[in-house]
């Protein structure tokens, strides 16, 4: 049957007033990025909180051994170098591994959190792309949680040299030698450290953006039940798992290759904190990354479709 | 060109068919109400208008197809999809803020200017306020965008009579200025009768009957007869008849008036009455063919 509602205005379609502008791809991506910001707070709280707490253990550690510093300052020059800049790498390395964290259990409610709330409906009646929203949820660990890593654990950083200094001096040792020790190049090579980490990690990020826009549900098990299912048919089939080893790489190697940070070692890795060591064929020289990359455009570009295609049911 | 062309609109899920070859036209400037029984067809339909779901057959709105063009449809289309879509843990400030980012036909003072008659601020939280106050800011958003498509489903679901009222009369007195199209289902009918300039009645997926306010007023006539009546009343056609109180009610579609008034008291049925007549007809003929 045919429904014909007839017109009571002169107005054409033709001769109706232009529309504005619609928004630049940018600008909605700027909001969207905020938007998740103001829904996901915590991921400021989070990197800050780890921050908070290894800077007060270092500080304590300083008022209640002064002397621990000049200790160390006393050592031969690569032990001390070393034994100076352990903390920093750490406290970078913790905080890092904190919003790691974070941007994993945010990617994964990122996308499957507005299905099972209904607020898609809303979302989907403002003139914003499917593509725009995915990519301002991966911009949150792939550009935002990286620069909060690298601000707070600068902040960090600096209390912690303030306070060795000051233990220092209460100890009449000379600031000027543990300054020599901390490396003023450290900043640059800690935004390499973020850069890299996040760029290593990014396929991981998509692979859960692309699995919060597929799962119906309980995308948490269906983001880590496959791989680890895959792993242990592997383990149980041939007796090894490279499947196991890939997702451990994946995981652990941005941290080695980012902070010098060997989650796996027991003993303490070379300082990592002059301008000289940072070497980015080993990762942009290394088909692995350029793979890792591909494939995270691919999920990305998975999760734009799941999101326009995905039905409420 | 139409505001909305819809022709032979399709949608199944698995064996279920949710719309079964739909079509509608629906020009500037009008209301259409989309009336029907629960699981009809009218949310699946809305949302094949909108860009939200994949369907069978050809859809146009404001000359684009929204099944490839959502997010630039949705610059000259607003959408509410039922009352509690908006999320919960926004607060009033960050919304208008979004929105205001993202949309270039909405304007803020105006939304501000509506919120400012209710009792929302701008640092309420959407998980704190009542239902009926998240529908009235939801609406203050969507009146504040200037756009040539307004569609509605169900806006008012769960809602009380008064909020109800408030939400109708508001869309009507700051929203309708004659140019703007509006598409809104709903199973309050007599509600929203006043509003609509075209109304068209699903079920099973189909649209079963459609037309005009001015032609539905015109055409339908209620008679009230006494039992000694009722034969010479049946003998007229009615196309529904019921018993009120030890009286006939009959309606009747394009029957003589004054033939009518010899028989009874009549009047114009509520397009509630002639919504029961046409579903209640369809079950008995359904039963007929069973």
């Amino acid at each position: 049957m045919n429904s014909t509602a007839s017109t009571t205005t002169d107005r054409a379609i033709g001769s109706a007033e232009a529309p504005r502008t619609a928004t630049p791809f940018l600008r909605a991506l700027q909001w969207s990025v905020r938007l998740e910001l103001w829904q996901h707070r915590w991921i400021v709280i989070g990197p800050l909180v780890a921050a908070f707490i290894l800077v007060a253990t270092f500080v304590l550690e300083a008022i209640g051994q002064p002397g621990h510093i000049a200790t160390l300052l006393a050592r031969a020059p690569e032990a001390r170098r070393v034994a100076i800049a352990h903390p920093y790498g750490l406290s970078a390395g913790m905080i890092a591994m904190a919003a790691f964290f974070m941007g994993i259990f945010y990617c994964i409610e990122a996308l499957q959190s507005e299905r099972s709330d209904r607020s898609i409906l809303f979302w989907k009646s403002l003139p914003v792309s499917d593509a725009t929203i995915v990519l301002s949820k991966a911009w949150i660990p792939l550009v935002v949680l990286p620069l909060i890593v690298y601000a707070v654990t600068l902040v960090a950083q600096t209390i912690m040299a303030t306070a060795s200094t000051l233990a220092l001096i209460s100890t009449g040792g000379d600031p000027a030698v543990l300054w020599r020790e901390l490396s003023l190049e450290r900043p640059i090579v800690h935004l390499y450290g973020v850069a890299v980490m996040a760029i290593l990690h990014s396929p991981l990020y998509a692979w859960i953006l692309m699995v919060s826009a597929w799962a119906r549900r309980r995308a948490l098990i269906w983001v880590f039940l496959p791989p680890y299912l895959i792993g242990a048919a592997e383990q149980l089939a041939l007796g090894h798992s490279n499947v196991k080893k890939l997702i451990g790489h994946l995981i652990m190697e941005p941290f080695a290759r980012g902070f010098a940070l060997d989650p796996y070692a027991h003993s303490k890795m070379p300082a990592f904190d002059r301008v000289a060591q940072i070497d980015p064929a080993s990762v942009f020289g290394q088909p692995g990354t350029w793979i890792g990359l591909a494939a995270t455009t691919l999920f990305l570009i998975i999760a734009i479709r799941f999101r326009r295609d995905r039905e409420l049911t | 060109m139409p505001c909305i062309e819809v022709s032979g609109l399709r949608k199944t899920y698995g064996s279920t068919v949710a719309l079964d070859g739909i079509d509608l036209v629906v020009e500037e400037g009008r209301i259409l109400g989309l009336v029907g029984p629960n699981a009809a067809g009218k949310s699946t339909a809305l949302h094949a208008l909108v860009g939200l779901i994949d369907c069978e057959g050809s859809i146009r709105v404001l000359g684009k197809d929204p099944r490839h063009e959502r997010h630039r449809l949705m610059n000259d289309v607003s959408f509410i999809a039922d009352v509690a879509v908006l999320p919960r843990w926004i607060r009033v400030r960050q919304l208008l803020d979004y929105v205001a980012g993202v949309h270039p036909r909405f304007d803020r003072a105006k939304a501000e200017g509506f919120l400012a008659r209710g009792q929302i601020r701008a640092s309420d939280q959407v998980r704190k306020l009542s239902k009926g106050t998240v529908t009235q800011l939801h609406l203050a958003v969507i009146m504040a965008i200037d756009s040539r498509l307004l569609v509605l489903d169900e806006p008012t679901l769960g809602l009380d009579p008064l909020a109800r009222k408030k939400f109708y009369d508001a869309l009507i007195q700051d929203y309708f200025d004659h140019t703007r199209t509006i598409v809104v289902s709903t199973n309050q009918i007599d509600e929203i009768q006043d509003v609509l300039t075209d109304f068209a009645f699903l079920d099973g997926g189909r649209i079963v009957l459609a037309g005009s306010m001015d032609a539905f007023e015109s055409r339908y006539a209620q008679v009230r007869v006494q039992p000694e009546q009722l034969d010479a009343a049946r003998a007229l056609g009615p196309i529904h008849e019921r018993d009120v109180f030890g009286q006939g009610v009959l309606m009747f579609d394009g029957a003589d008036r004054d033939r009518l008034e010899r028989l009874g008291e009549v009047r114009t049925p509520t397009l509630g009455d002639l919504f029961v007549a046409v579903m209640e007809g369809r079950a008995r003929s359904q039963e007929v063919v069973r």
